[in-house]
């Protein structure tokens, strides 16, 4: 049985049918072709299919598509630009080193956007508190910190 | 996962007739993030899906002069960032702040960390690995791991916010298509690991309501993982408590994810109601809570390590508790 | 200080916009028209016979495109390169030997449908008696694993040097002790996955995120009985390795499932897939002795090391026998006995893991050293500076310390978490550790053909410039630091080069990503191949200015007369003549650097690396003496770099890999149950979080290195010292010396209770 769902994704409307079990990450990655959203759990424990859901991060892999219903999604592809230019945060994990293999980069930045938007001056521990479900193992986190609060003096 | 119906009613009353219907069958969903975890690892495999997500009744937050009523759905995330309101629930802000991570909180709801399954590393297992273990207890086998040779289940309420209402005396309400019932949410637990929620099957529990505390009451929340994020708690302590003059007029204190079903340790509060408190006189209780946590639960999650872990975690929370300013 | 307008500076990575765009493709975002995927059936039983297997009810199932099994194979028993060890094949035919061992396959439509049809497999098992631990496994009435493997030693080597003997006799204190390090998983965030094809003329492909996508196919080849020539990998972008990713069973499966259907086939890991049958690290137990005198000189060294191989041998012989020695140099050790086994048990084939055996033995000798500081009653940091190595030391390995800058990295790390002072004033809770480490960058003995690394830099029409490398980025950075060599050394801006990720079938031939060697020989190699573009792009120019070569420069992208630059032409100027007078030839630079390395003999004498990192951790921990919580309050790191190439990605890979060295001490900890992981997650396995990692503070000491531009490699050195600095630093703090990894609050508050 299928079901029918309407979303915005990355501020495009879509209409789509879809079985009940399909998960949000499986909808992205699969149905859109937006492969920036990565699978590297699928149990909902590293964060690296993390997107924002209404603009709050969720974990993408363990939420059904159905869930999204209704709701707005940002995934990675939808934060810079029309005109291509970076986001602040996207720019800034480039110039402080955030970025290593990049595999865990995608829902790094969109926690850390999210944090930024409702909290534009936080502190370092709100930083670690608000990517801590977004594991890395390339980094050790000091550059990312670093770029996240780079990026929220700029602003 | 398995194919399922999925049904996203309005309506608790078509919630309710749902479950009914489905008799067993049928999963009640509410962030999903345990239960979509679950099903991936092949543990559950409902034939029915009843997301609540629709139903905004169950989304409310009321305060009132009696106490504060959460709708079962309010996500944790929001209730964290409703500052305002928690600020008369320390202990619980804490618990609600400490679960998992953000992304997890943000779908995750009260109601659903209340009714979270039991937790148990030898259960919680990817069902393709199991084949050469023999399934235990609560796998619907006939051994557990935890405790070899022991004849019940040892797993986990590793929910962090049970142990923490329990202490602030919360209740709970409870629907089903015969009627209402208003229960405290320690009869919820009846301190069975492979079943730990009294609810039955058609049963829908749809609010959690906290009694106001008393300007001199505050409350503390604790808890033991090896990281600072997405462990569940190993131990947890919530403590409430009524001061005045220097003295404990009132305490409740809940030791959580060392057995089934959260303890309060009624010993412990009574050594310390009605006396005046220092700092050693709350260490003293600390120091006793442990055996009175093995005592009344007979866990075999209670090793050596665990009972300093409840004494640390129980003083500390004492403490917290104890000097907190009073509420205007 | 030369001066360099990129190198030593602080530029991007080149890739950094397509990671931080999600435009980066990895393995899991390829897909090919008329692909399939493949999954694998895996053995639920450490050790059993296997009776039956059965597939038949397969082949009806809607979707199911093939099934693999031994069958399909050429049951060719195989080995990891120079391993001197044959012992795997592609499906296990007569018994199964750990949980995880791959017995057959399927390639279908999609992946439920192979989900599915995996179930529908039946094999019938014979459960046979299994065994998890090295110094279980090599007791006599242990079960046999292998059968040609007696006591289930997959191999024994001792070495022996001066006379260790005679040191301990001149020892005034000799002690003892028992060391043990478990599993360490890579826990990379990008599981492995691969689509392998086949074309028309049995030439197979396969995409992967492979660390050494040159040599592996040495592997392959064997394994599917097929030429070199025929293979061919391609290499997709990486999402962590450290190690982890060489050779892989599971492209050897979808090749043959691939050949089978002749349809591409696709197979990722799932996640707990992933941690059961990755190649973690080699658990050791090791007894050390050593001996020291009053006045802190140590004598003699002797060790004998239990190592567990797993059910296969992959790397674990080199990482035991060739890993476990680096440390020896450090502190000009001379009289040493090294005996190692390497044991096989039920449990998945350990293998290489960033620091390659060092961080283990590192571990158990650095602990040790605090130890014989106390007993003579002199300040470790002391004792360590004491024995220290120092630039143009031989080693009683025969490795040649061309540049050290091992003391300034003890006195730094020393000095940034106030050791002297903190030694002095002692607080019950708190205490400070440090530890040193030794590594190499690159191997000889792993290749003996030849080690170096060739690099091709190809200037384009449009001035444009592409590197050509077979070495591998597996995320540190290596292409930005290639793209910088190159742009340095040619004199134009970083943003006109680009450098391609290995295919095979052009790029050279990479010896790959490991042994720290991707900057120091790789990019030795680029350099030398801008150097021989950049000589004919100049030899182009000074027709065009009417000058000779020797009196041009480049920089900044102009090639100008030096002495008059006002006499300059734009670098794209002179290449696209240089193209299209040759007949649209592009200007091809080609550069092989061999570095100063010998293969080592017999007894593993000889100096094995064109020089050697070195470097130093201290750790400042709080102890809770009632529970055994342990926090982390920092860590300082000092590593001898040679020079930075980019002081960022420097730092960060420090960075990286201290988190990494302190989930090892005290959060990471793989569970079993009868051979089976309980911990196949990233909820069990604790890798650390944002929360978790601690302030670090890091500092590049800088020597002079034959390096390109004097760079070494820190990458795999920075993991070894964390381990034993907060080890020390625990002892420090509580008194209590846990000889075991993880250092667990668990471990602490026993020990503490021991103690009374």
């Amino acid at each position: 049985m299928k079901v029918t769902i309407h979303l915005t994704v990355n501020g495009l409307a879509y209409q789509e049918e879809v079985e009940p079990r399909r998960t949000l990450l499986e909808f992205i990655r699969e149905d859109l072709e937006l492969t920036g959203t990565k699978e590297g759990c699928g149990l909902g424990e590293c964060g690296t299919c993390t997107v924002l859901l209404d603009g709050k991060p969720i974990k993408s892999c363990i939420t059904l598509a159905v869930q999204a219903n209704g709701r707005e999604v940002t995934t990675i592809e939808g934060i810079e630009r029309p005109d291509g230019t970076l986001h602040p945060l996207q720019q800034a994990f480039i110039d402080h080193g955030a970025i290593q293999c990049g595999f865990c980069t995608p829902g790094m930045v969109l926690s850390a956007k999210a944090l930024l938007d409702e909290n534009p001056k936080p502190s370092e521990l709100e930083i670690k508190q608000a990517i801590a479900g977004n594991l890395c193992r390339c980094t050790g986190y000091q550059k990312i910190v670093e770029a996240i609060r780079s990026a929220a003096e700029g602003s | 996962m398995k194919n399922f119906l999925y049904f996203e009613p309005t309506e608790i009353k078509t919630a309710l007739s749902l479950l009914s219907e489905h008799k067993g069958k049928a999963k009640i969903m509410a962030g999903g993030t345990d239960l979509i975890p679950q099903m991936k690892r092949g543990l559950i495999a409902p034939e029915t899906m009843i997301h609540l997500g629709k139903i905004s009744s169950l989304q409310e937050i009321q305060e009132s002069p009696e106490g504060l009523r959460v709708g079962a759905m309010v996500t944790l995330g929001s209730l964290e960032r409703n500052g305002r309101v928690l600020s008369r629930y320390p202990g619980l802000q804490a618990a609600v702040s400490h679960v998992a991570v953000p992304a997890i909180r943000n779908s995750g709801t009260i109601g659903g960390n209340i009714c979270l399954d039991t937790k148990c590393i030898y259960r919680d297992q990817v069902q393709t690995w199991k084949r050469a273990l023999d399934p235990c207890f609560k796998s619907g086998g006939q051994r557990c791991y935890v405790v070899r040779g022991s004849k019940t289940c040892h797993a986990s309420l590793a929910a962090d916010t049970a142990g923490m209402l329990f202490a602030l005396n919360a209740r709970v309400k409870i629907l089903s298509t015969s009627g209402e019932r208003i229960v405290s949410i320690a009869d919820l637990y009846p301190g069975n690991g492979i079943r730990p929620l009294s609810l039955l099957p058609e049963e829908l529990l749809t609010e959690i309501s906290i009694p106001r505390p008393k300007p001199n009451e505050s409350s503390a929340y604790l808890r033991y993982s090896l990281r600072k994020a997405i462990d569940f708690p190993m131990v947890s302590a919530g403590v409430s408590m009524a001061r005045g003059n220097g003295l404990c007029e009132e305490v409740r204190i809940v030791v959580g994810a060392v057995a089934p079903r959260p303890l309060r340790l009624t010993g412990a509060e009574k050594s310390l109601e009605g006396r005046p408190i220092t700092e050693s006189t709350l260490r003293d209780c600390a120091r006793e809570s442990p055996r009175e946590a093995l005592q009344i639960s007979k866990s075999g999650r209670i090793d050596r390590f665990t009972r300093e872990m409840i004494s640390s975690l129980v003083f500390q929370a004492l403490k917290r508790a104890w000097q907190a300013e009073s509420l205007s | 200080m030369a001066d360099f307008s990129i190198v030593g500076t602080r530029y991007g990575r080149i890739d950094g916009k397509d990671k931080a765009t999600g435009r980066a493709k990895y393995i899991q975002d390829l897909k090919f028209p008329g692909m399939l995927y493949g999954k694998i059936l895996r053995s639920p039983y450490p050790h059993a016979r296997i009776l039956n297997l059965d597939t038949s009810r397969v082949e009806g199932l809607m979707g199911v495109r093939a099934v693999a099994t031994a069958g399909d194979t050429p049951n060719k028993k195989f080995g990891s390169y120079r391993s001197g060890v044959k012992d795997e094949l592609i499906f296990a035919k007569d018994k199964a030997l750990y949980v995880g061992d791959e017995i057959a396959a399927v390639a279908a439509t999609d992946e439920e449908t192979a989900r599915e049809a995996l179930s529908l497999i039946r094999v019938d098992y014979e459960e046979l008696p299994a065994v998890f631990h090295p110094e279980e496994a090599i007791k006599p009435e242990a079960p046999r694993i292998h059968e040609d493997a007696e006591k289930n030693i997959a191999s024994h080597a001792l070495t022996l040097r001066g006379d260790p003997d005679k040191g301990f006799r001149e020892a005034d204190l000799v002690l003892e002790e028992r060391f043990e390090t478990g599993l360490q998983i890579h826990a990379y965030l990008e599981p492995v996955g691969c689509i392998a094809s086949w074309d028309s003329n049995g030439k197979l492909t396969i995409y992967a995120p492979a660390q050494n996508p040159s040599w592996s196919r040495f592997i392959y080849s064997e394994a599917l009985d097929l030429p070199m020539g025929k293979l061919r990998v391609i290499q997709t972008m990486i999402g962590g390795a450290f190690g982890g990713k060489l050779e892989q069973k599971q492209y050897l499966v979808a090749a043959i499932l691939a050949r089978k259907c002749r349809r591409p086939v696709k197979i990722v890991n799932r996640r707990d897939e992933e941690f059961q049958t990755s190649m973690p690290r080699v658990p050791m137990v090791v007894y050390l002795k050593m001996g020291v005198k009053k006045d802190g000189l140590l004598t003699a060294k002797e060790h004998r090391i239990y190592a567990d191989n797993g059910a296969y041998t992959k790397y674990a012989s080199a990482v035991l026998n060739l890993g476990t020695y680096r440390v020896d140099g450090l502190y000009r050790l001379r009289n040493i006995r090294n005996e190692n086994y390497l044991v096989y048990t039920n449990k998945l084939p350990t293998s290489a893991f960033r620091g390659f055996g060092n961080p283990q033995i590192t571990f158990a000798v650095e602990s040790m050293l605090d130890q014989l500081a106390e007993g003579i009653g002199m300040d470790p940091l002391e004792l360590r500076l004491r024995n220290a190595a120092e630039e143009g030391d031989l080693n009683a390995h025969g490795f040649k310390y061309v540049s050290c800058g091992l003391k300034d990295c003890l006195k730094k790390t020393a000095e940034a978490i106030d050791w002297q002072e903190k030694k002095k004033r002692k607080n019950i809770r708190r205490g400070i550790g440090i530890s040193a480490t030794s590594h190499v960058c690159g191997n000889r003995s792993f290749f003996p053909l030849f080690d170096g690394a060739t690099a091709y830099a190809r200037v384009d029409e449009g001035g444009k410039v592409r590197v050509l490398t077979g070495e591998v980025e597996v995320g540190q950075g290596l292409l930005t630091a290639y793209a910088a060599i190159c742009a340095e050394e040619m004199g134009i801006p970083l943003s006109e080069v680009t450098v391609e990720a290995p295919d095979t079938d052009i790029a050279p031939f990479g010896l790959g990503t490991w042994g720290d060697r991707g900057t120091f020989i790789g990019g030795s190699g680029v350099k030398l191949a801008a150097a021989d573009a950049k000589r004919q792009i100049l030899e182009m120019a000074a027709e065009m200015l009417e000058a000779n070569p020797s009196d041009l420069d480049c920089r900044e992208g102009r090639v100008f007369v030096k002495g008059s630059p006002q006499k300059s032409l734009p670098f794209e100027e002179v290449a696209s003549a240089a193209v299209y007078r040759r007949g649209g030839s592009p200007v091809f630079g080609k550069g092989t650097f061999i570095p100063a390395s010998e293969l080592s003999d017999s007894t593993r004498y000889g100096n094995i690396s064109g020089t050697y990192a070195f470097g130093a951790q201290a750790a400042e921990v709080e102890v809770n003496p009632e529970t055994g919580e342990v926090k982390v309050v920092r860590i300082a790191a000092a590593h001898d770099v040679g020079r930075a190439l980019n002081l960022t990605t420097t730092e960060g890979q420090i960075e990286g890999a201290t988190v990494q060295g302190m989930g090892y001490a005290l959060s990471e900890e793989v569970r079993y149950e009868k051979g089976i992981m309980l911990s196949p997650n990233f909820l069990h396995y604790r890798i650390p979080t944002a929360l978790d990692a601690p302030p670090m503070k890091t500092f590049l000491v800088e020597t002079t290195d034959p390096g390109p531009f004097g760079a070494k490699g820190v990458a795999e050195p920075a993991m070894t010292p964390t381990a034993p600095a907060i080890a020390n630093a625990i002892y420090d703090a509580v008194g209590v010396r846990i000889r075991t990894l993880p250092i667990t609050p668990q471990k602490i508050l026993e020990a503490l209770q021991k103690k009374g």
